[in-house]
């Protein structure tokens, strides 16, 4: 079995009448370790895929399973203490609780999860160690990114899920943060997926999943992804 | 269009409309409510006074009254009626004391609840409470055999609106307190005259029979016939007499009156002359009306306390409603941008927010008006139990109505044109633009290292959160400290009535029973002291206590002077304390002190004159040597030698007080058998029904407590809803790093919790404080207070905001569980 299988899974809300199918039986399965890209446009269903995997949604039909556990099936608590204990999550618009520094704001996810690592080493190894003390009011865009990155990574996930990372960031920056989440994935063997409807980003990946219409269209394995210096954002 | 809007604003925002329209009701709902409560409950009063015919004056001659004296007083300017009334004290088969009462047919109506009117002689109507239709009433003792029948029979129950209160007053026969009444025709009196003359006075009926006019009227009424009572009680004693002489010398049996020795008589006359002497007694309703009074007392204190408590209405009114409108547009940014770059003018933008603002206050207005004004009197009127009252006739007063309406309305629009204002300041497009968030920044508390860095990082992170959102933690830190020290007040308040009776029956006052003699005397007799070692009284002392009027030129007011030559064992009764040392003294033979209260009133100060005067307006002085505690009347205590000195007579006795302890009951029928004694009265009995007394005020505080409790609701609802909702994002946030619901819950509650500890701390003291100024209001007009707050009533306070927190914490706590994180982080807002 993969780390992650996705298998069959069906995802509609309901606003009165009407019916939306957000993501209509989706099937894939990702390895432990890879870098994985969902590629796809806006409203294909990329985001609603990764809130499922992320146990932030529950699927209408279908199973999902992540290392052995299958997350279609878990109630409010299990997922709770799932997304707290294996999930790492990055935002377009970063989500920092504003009112905490950068270093409090890694210090914040780590508090509460089981094998978290050192705050302060994980904001030295996404390059702030001069900035822990600023609020993000005070940090560039790219920064706070990194500090979300901080946050994610700190927890130790077992995985790492990006919204469109670089979504709000200029390409010199947005480049060094996809070089930062690479780097994680190859590093501490992180499995990480990174949802993104920019083309470039899919050319590092080791598997591209390409998303339409809320279906799988093609799944594209990389057997040589390129450097994130190689790329033009 | 504009308009429009607003509907859908109301519908939108409902939670925060009703909240508005809340806090309005309760202000004025509550305001109304008790200030027209003590209007309802007097005016029903002496609506029933009015319908029943109640008298305003009642004079009782210790002899009787002749047909002149009748006249006299009918032709006084004031009286509109005056009519001649027969009453008797009898103990009956059951042991209960009765009052028998004429039945007058222009007076003092009793009111028929069952039964029929007396055909027949020997029957009567009595009191509903202990009596039934057909009820046998056997009298075993009827001292001056007033009646002509030892049997009735109860044709009717009636209520008479001579009997106000559960306490009927007190009796010279069987216990000495007064258990029932009935009433006869006057025909069943087997008496020479009548005993007392009922007036009602000209235009009286027309006033509220508590009001000033009323009095005024009343009073002047009053000082009349005290012009005219000096003359009609000589010219009584003189008719008794020439009566008496005239029974002697008829006795003389006509055959030998040439030869009869008529100076035989000169000594029977000469006694007769010396025990005969009429007194007028004469009193208003206050004195007459069992209750009468006490009903005045009660609402006083209510309509005291309605004036003090709106204050802080107003202003937690203020605060909130100028909170939630500052929110909604701060909120609504956007939408004002877009309606001012659309070319509205600001007024019509003003005004649609007015709108909103202005349709709550209306509901809140009206529905408080009317929920206010109809439940309230009710419920303090049904505490009145001690009183035995008409029903209540509800009122509405459109003065108040009005006014109400209009200050409202002022100071809600205030408000709103105020923010609406600031914000339409801003340029339309910087008002499209989204607020930024507010940024997070470093407090001064973190500059103290050796402090921060000891702290827990979620201690951190909440101490943080609340210097960030100053304004909210204020809001909520005048709202919540607010209701606490209005509910400490409330308690405050009932801590000290029942902390004043407790001190002043058993305190300061410190005897068990006092008993009334029928004559002054110089020493207890020994038949009496015999009396008191066989009922197990401890201690007796003889003392003396007559009422006189206290003056300074200005005022006057009711006072008792108190003294006795056994100073050692009267100060054993006895504790006197100096008011401004706070030392305890001790009556000494030259000592003149006289009580707070009096020395207030008065101006009169330590080495100062004080003028007493008596019912023949004789006048005495005495200088003062200390002022005492006390709470209830007026008392001036002094030594023997003065008292000797300033009346030119040796001090004489007319009471007696003891230490007692067993059947009250029991001693009182005891007591009551001696001829000596006229009177018994217990200090448990005063305790009991100043404490009765207070239960009126018992129900406002509670109100003032419950309406404490809703505002505090409301106010932390408010700002709590306010903090989640602006809080949205960062909720979702944690939820997403895996907070449980629990731990995001604890998150942001810490901060409304620290706030909420804050607050009860600054509303204990705040409350201590507008506690005394509560306290300086009514003491000033009505009594003395004993200003204390008990340990248990602070507790009791923080207790219920921290209750009403945590009832809101679930609410709160609900709500967060319902974020939904994918939604709330989808974007920036």
């Amino acid at each position: 079995m993969s780390f992650i299988e996705f298998k069959n899974v069906k995802r509609e809300y309901k606003t009165g009448e009407v019916v939306i199918k957000a993501v209509s039986d989706c099937s894939f399965a990702v390895e432990k370790g890879e870098l994985v890209v969902i590629l796809g446009p806006s409203g294909a269903g990329k985001t609603t895929l990764l809130n499922l995997l992320g146990g932030m949604d529950n699927v209408t039909d279908g199973e999902i399973f992540v290392d052995g556990k299958e997350i279609s099936k878990m109630g409010r608590k299990e997922l709770t203490f799932y997304r707290r204990n294996d999930i790492g999550f990055v935002f377009q618009f970063y989500n920092l609780v504003e009112n905490l520094t950068a270093l409090e704001n890694v210090e914040l996810a780590c508090q509460i999860c089981k094998d978290s690592l050192d705050p302060k080493e994980v904001i030295k190894e996404v390059g702030l160690e001069e900035r822990k003390s600023n609020f993000p009011s005070q940090l560039s865009g790219g920064e706070q990114q990194r500090v979300a990155i901080a946050r994610a990574i700190a927890k130790n996930p077992k995985l790492l899920l990006c919204d469109e990372p670089t979504g709000a960031l200029d390409s010199n920056t947005g480049q060094m943060i996809i070089q930062l989440l690479c780097d994680t994935c190859k590093n501490n063997k992180t499995t990480t997926i990174i949802i993104t409807h920019n083309q470039a980003i899919a050319q590092i990946a080791d598997k591209v999943i390409k998303v339409k219409n809320g279906k799988v269209d093609e799944i594209i394995i990389n057997d040589n992804p390129k450097n994130v210096a190689d790329i033009i954002l | 269009m504009v308009y429009k809007n607003t509907l859908k604003k109301i519908k939108k925002s409902f939670g925060r409309y009703l909240s508005l329209m809340i806090i309005v009701l309760l202000g004025v709902g509550f305001y109304e409510g008790i200030s027209q409560t003590s209007y309802d409950i007097t005016s029903s009063v002496s609506e029933y006074a009015n319908s029943q015919k109640l008298m305003d004056i009642e004079v009782v001659s210790t002899t009787g009254f002749g047909e002149e004296d009748i006249n006299s007083l009918r032709n006084l300017l004031g009286v509109k009626n005056a009519v001649e009334a027969y009453s008797a004290d009898i103990l009956v088969d059951n042991g209960d004391s009765l009052r028998v009462h004429s039945i007058l047919k222009t007076m003092n109506k009793p009111e028929i609840i069952e039964g029929e009117n007396p055909q027949n002689s020997g029957e009567c109507m009595a009191d509903y409470r202990h009596y039934k239709v057909g009820d046998t009433i056997n009298v075993i003792e009827d001292k001056n055999d007033a009646l002509k029948h030892k049997k009735y029979k109860v044709t009717a129950t009636v209520k008479s609106p001579l009997y106000m209160a559960v306490d009927y007053g007190s009796t010279t026969v069987g216990d000495g307190s007064l258990d029932s009444y009935i009433y006869v025709e006057k025909e069943e009196f087997d008496l020479e005259s009548c005993t007392e003359i009922c007036i009602t006075v000209k235009n009286a009926g027309k006033y509220n029979g508590y009001s000033e006019k009323y009095k005024k009227k009343v009073d002047g009424v009053l000082d009349d016939i005290e012009e005219i009572k000096e003359d009609r009680q000589q010219l009584r004693d003189d008719y008794l007499i020439d009566e008496f002489e005239k029974k002697l010398y008829s006795e003389v049996d006509p055959a030998i009156s040439t030869v009869f020795d008529y100076s035989a008589f000169d000594e029977p006359i000469a006694e007769f002359e010396e025990s005969v002497n009429t007194k007028w007694l004469i009193s208003d309703r206050d004195d007459c009306i069992a209750g009468y009074d006490g009903i005045g007392n009660g609402t006083n204190v209510i309509t005291l306390v309605s004036n003090v408590i709106p204050v802080f209405f107003i202003i937690i009114v203020i605060l909130m409603s100028s909170n939630s409108m500052a929110r909604m547009i701060v909120e609504e940014r956007g939408e004002l941008g877009c309606l001012a770059s659309l070319g509205f003018s600001d007024f019509k933008i003003i005004t649609s927010y007015l709108i909103y603002v202005l349709s709550a206050t209306i509901f809140g207005n009206v529905l408080g008006f009317f929920i206010g004004s109809r439940t309230i009197p009710d419920i303090i009127y049904g505490t009145f139990s001690f009183y035995l009252l008409p029903k209540l006739i509800l009122t509405y007063s459109k003065t108040h109505f009005y006014a109400m309406f209009i200050v409202s309305i002022i100071i809600m629009s205030s408000v709103t044109v105020f923010f609406t204002n600031m914000e339409l300041k801003n340029t339309p497009a910087s008002l499209l633009r989204p607020l930024p968030p507010k940024k997070g920044q470093k407090i001064f508390l973190e500059r103290l290292s050796f402090i921060w860095s000891r702290l827990s990082f979620s201690w951190k992170v909440t101490i943080r959160n609340i210097v960030r959102y100053k304004q909210r933690g204020i809001m909520t830190l005048i709202g919540v400290a607010g209701c606490c020290a209005l509910i400490v007040t409330g308690f405050g308040l009932r801590d000290s009535t029942l902390k004043v009776v407790d001190r002043q029956f058993g305190g300061i006052l410190k005897y068990d029973v006092m008993a009334v003699l029928t004559k002054e005397k110089d020493e207890i007799s020994d038949d009496l002291k015999e009396v008191f070692d066989k009922e197990g009284l401890k201690n007796p002392v003889l003392i003396e206590q007559s009422s006189y009027k206290a003056s300074n030129n200005i005022k006057s007011m009711e006072t008792y002077l108190i003294s006795t030559k056994n100073l050692k064992q009267f100060n054993h009764f006895f504790e006197f304390v100096d008011i401004s040392s706070g030392k305890k003294l001790k009556l000494g033979k030259d000592s003149v002190f006289i009580t707070k209260k009096m020395a207030n009133d008065l101006n009169v100060r330590v080495g100062k004159n004080i003028t007493l005067k008596n019912s023949y307006g004789e006048k005495y002085e005495f200088k003062v040597d200390h002022i005492v505690e006390n709470y209830i009347e007026n008392y001036i205590y002094i030594g023997n030698h003065i008292y000797d000195d300033k009346f030119s007579e040796k001090i004489k006795g007319n009471m007696v007080i003891a230490d007692f302890d067993g059947d009250y009951n029991e001693l009182a029928k005891k007591l009551l058998e001696e001829d000596d004694i006229v009177n018994v009265n217990f200090m448990s009995d005063l305790l009991k029904t100043a404490k009765d007394t207070n239960v009126s005020l018992d129900k406002v505080i509670i109100l003032i407590v419950v309406v404490g409790i809703l505002l505090v609701i409301v106010v932390i609802y408010n700002l709590t809803s306010i903090n989640i909702s602006e809080r949205k994002r960062e909720i979702a946030t944690l939820k997403v790093l895996g907070f449980t619901d629990n731990e995001s819950n604890s998150y942001i509650y810490r901060e409304t919790f620290v706030t909420a500890l804050v607050s009860i701390i600054i509303g204990l003291f705040t409350g201590r404080i507008f506690f005394g100024l509560v306290m300086d209001v009514i003491e000033s007009e009505a009594m003395t207070f004993f200003r204390i707050i008990t340990v248990k009533s602070y507790v009791i306070s923080a207790l219920i905001i921290l209750f009403v927190n945590f009832i809101m914490q679930v609410f709160t706590y609900m709500r967060m569980k319902k974020i939904n994180m994918v939604e709330s982080l989808k974007s920036v807002e």
